[in-house]
């Protein structure tokens, strides 16, 4: 069809002049007044990517065992047949870093970015900064869940029970927020976010009477799953967690275009031919696979999904193309350096990396809440 | 197919879209029969019976709770009809899927607000998000630069939406309505932040829109503008349509007056266009004080002596 807009019976000189200035204006759009933003956003990835790289290298080469950062690229080089680098020099070198340190970093990795890509995924579809994993109920869910297996000592999937129950939880918690938020086939942002502090009350009582029932042995696994980490991660949870959310963080890049459009809010995008309930289950679904299987093995780890959009929405604008994959590595960053942090700051302890991710998150949101609330235009 | 219509979650690929025919002059686009909606028990609108053309510019007018917007709304699908029937180019609205109601009409609301700090140029392009994946897609460019150069928002493309004011606002959205390039236009209000000139702006676009042999609803206030570039008027009263036709028969002084519940002045001039004004009691200038502002109960502004008629301030 040929655009109706095209119309004044404007003599030909006049609407070639017009059309070259069009034309200007649209190359003007296109590249030029463009470029800025196409420039910072490529420079964001490249520097989030070099520091996931570098902090990889770093986070396997210190800990109790140090070994140096030749020796890591070596034993990595040697993994995939290349025989660059020499591998550890130290006895137990090799060990420690493929069945300690690796699984341990690609889980932070895996998880961080689950939930950056969660964290944005929810604000966006909610149109809402304060949308959070946490909100609608997965953590707490599968609090419960965890909380659950851990007090009754079920062990009906052998050692992925308590993981498998979080899963389950999480993921069910989260549908049920949303089914009950529904009513006519249409959510409300408030009604769900309302539901979802209602089910987290209900979720917390459950966890407190869990905590309290339980034995002493059990109270304090219980206590310590819901800090979080990534202490005694393997391969063979990675090997559950990863695939659920690489394709979620997948998934997510083919509703970036539709998730722009909510920002002008529900009926235009409606109008702009997006069927807003179907977008809104659909990321509900992916939102609840991705943060279940972040948090069953590695327990809660909050803020993550609430700060690293925010700040990287400040750096790249808030176009979900970008902010998304951007999400995904600022979160792996992000975990990276927290798991990094929460093994070295004390030795001989590994702190619960969801209370370091609260620690720094929650005075870091106070500061973004203050700032755009400074700022003209809202969230920025 | 474009990759981005997959069904994520369903693994299920989305049916293809049927792309719109450009309708006829003429032809009867929109037709609403016998529409009644019904919002919590109360009949907002009332049987409701209007069919809108191709090739004409319609204008909405009515004081305010006639159910201007309401009827916007069951147009577009937002507000459910309670009985009745409206049909988008021969089919009920319910016959067409979210994008081919997209590519059909597009709609401009009253207060478009943006959750996050989009540039306008991203707001405008999101306007061309119907056509994604269709040949047309491919004058996105051309097409979003032209719709801001007619509604004078270039300057505004790398400004922050939410940074604009209101009257910029309007603009900016116009243009992503523009962007959509649907043959029909439905317009909540649109002139409602702007100054004159971009009023009269985009009454000019809208009547170029109409000519170009597109369909153009839009709800106006400003009766002297729905006057003038209207082919037809439709006036809405407690849910009816109280007149529809040519501004010149709708719009009579004592149906005017009576509709609104305020006095209003129909002079026509030689050329035969028409002047609108509410009748206005003559403003004694400079009073200063001589009477007190009724506000009932203990307020904090100037008190006067009312008995004594001296007007002296006691304060």
């Amino acid at each position: 069809m040929t655009s109706p807009t095209r119309t004044s019976p404007a003599s030909r000189s006049a609407a070639r002049e017009r059309d070259t200035r069009i034309r200007a204006d649209a190359a003007d759009l296109g590249l030029a007044a463009r470029t800025p933003r196409v420039g910072r956003t490529a420079l964001t990835f490249i520097v989030l990517a070099a520091g996931l790289v570098v902090m990889t290298i770093v986070s396997a080469s210190l800990g109790q065992l140090i070994i140096p950062f030749d020796q890591v690229l070596g034993s990595v080089f040697n993994k995939i047949g290349l025989h660059w680098l020499d591998g550890p020099s130290r006895a137990f070198g090799e060990e420690a870093l493929w069945n300690v340190r690796f699984p341990r970093i690609v889980m932070a990795i895996v998880v961080g970015a689950a939930l950056g890509v969660a964290g944005a995924l929810m604000q966006g579809v909610f149109g809402n900064p304060l949308a959070e994993p946490g909100t609608v109920g997965v953590s707490s869910g599968a609090a419960v869940g965890a909380s659950c297996s851990i007090l009754m000592g079920w062990d009906f999937l052998g050692a992925l029970t308590t993981p498998a129950l979080a899963f389950a939880c999480g993921l069910f918690t989260t549908l049920s927020v949303y089914l009950l938020a529904r009513r006519d086939g249409r959510t409300e942002v408030v009604t769900l976010i309302l539901t979802g502090v209602a089910v987290n009350a209900v979720a917390g009582a459950l966890i407190s009477f869990c905590t309290f029932a339980a034995p002493t042995s059990a109270r304090d696994q219980i206590v310590f799953w819901q800090m979080g980490s990534f202490n005694g991660s393997r391969w063979n949870q990675v090997a559950l967690v990863a695939p659920m959310c690489v394709v979620g963080v997948i998934a997510v890049q083919f509703m970036a275009r539709r998730l722009d459009l909510l920002a002008l809010g529900e009926k235009p995008a409606r109008h702009l031919g997006v069927n807003v309930e179907r977008l809104r289950f659909r990321s509900m679904l992916v939102v609840a696979l991705l943060v279940s299987s972040a948090v069953a093995f590695c327990g809660i780890i909050a803020f993550v999904g609430l700060v690293v959009p925010h700040l990287l929405r400040i750096i790249i604008g808030p176009g979900h193309r970008a902010l998304l994959p951007a999400s995904a590595l600022g979160g792996a960053l992000l975990l990276t350096i927290a798991d990094f942090a929460a093994r070295t700051t004390i030795r001989f302890a590994d702190l619960p990396i969801g209370m370091l991710t609260s620690l720094v998150g929650g005075p870091f949101f106070f500061w973004l809440l203050r700032r755009s609330r400074s700022k003209s235009g809202g969230w920025a | 197919m474009s990759i981005r219509n997959m069904n994520i979650g369903m693994g299920v690929l989305d049916r293809t879209h049927r792309p719109p025919v450009p309708p006829r002059p003429g032809d009867t686009v929109l037709e609403l029969n016998g529409v009644d909606v019904e919002i919590d028990g109360r009949r907002i609108l009332d049987g409701i019976d209007l069919d809108i053309r191709a090739g004409e510019l319609l204008s909405i007018a009515g004081p305010n709770g006639a159910g201007k917007s309401t009827m916007l709304n069951a147009i577009t699908g937002d507000v459910p009809v309670t009985s009745g029937s409206i049909s988008l180019f021969g089919e009920p609205i319910a016959a067409w899927d979210a994008t081919e109601l997209a590519m059909r009409r597009s709609v401009l609301m009253q207060n478009v607000d943006v959750t996050f700090p989009f540039s306008v140029d991203d707001i405008v392009r999101m306007g061309r998000s119907p056509w994604e994946g269709t040949p047309d897609e491919s004058d996105d460019d051309m097409i979003v630069a032209s719709a801001m150069a007619m509604t004078e928002s270039t300057s505004l493309a790398e400004r922050v939406y939410t940074s604009l004011s209101g009257g910029e606002r309007g603009r900016a959205a116009f243009s992503r309505v523009l962007a959509q390039a649907a043959p029909i236009l439905l317009l909540d209000e649109p002139t409602a932040a702007m100054d004159v000139k971009h009023q009269e702006m985009l009454m000019r676009l809208g009547r170029d829109y109409a000519e170009a042999g597109c369909a153009v609803v839009v709800i106006v206030h400003a009766l002297d503008a729905a006057a003038a570039w209207s082919d037809r008027v439709a006036l809405l009263e407690r849910g009816r349509i109280a007149a529809l036709g040519a501004p010149e028969e709708v719009f009579t002084s004592a149906r005017l007056s009576a509709v609104y519940q305020c006095p209003i002045e129909v002079l026509r001039r030689d050329d035969g266009s028409l002047v609108i004004a509410p009748e206005r009691p003559a403003v004694r200038r400079h009073v200063y004080g001589r009477r007190a502002f009724p506000l009932e109960g203990r307020a904090n502004l100037p008190q006067f002596d009312h008995v004594s008629g001296q007007g002296k301030e006691t304060r």
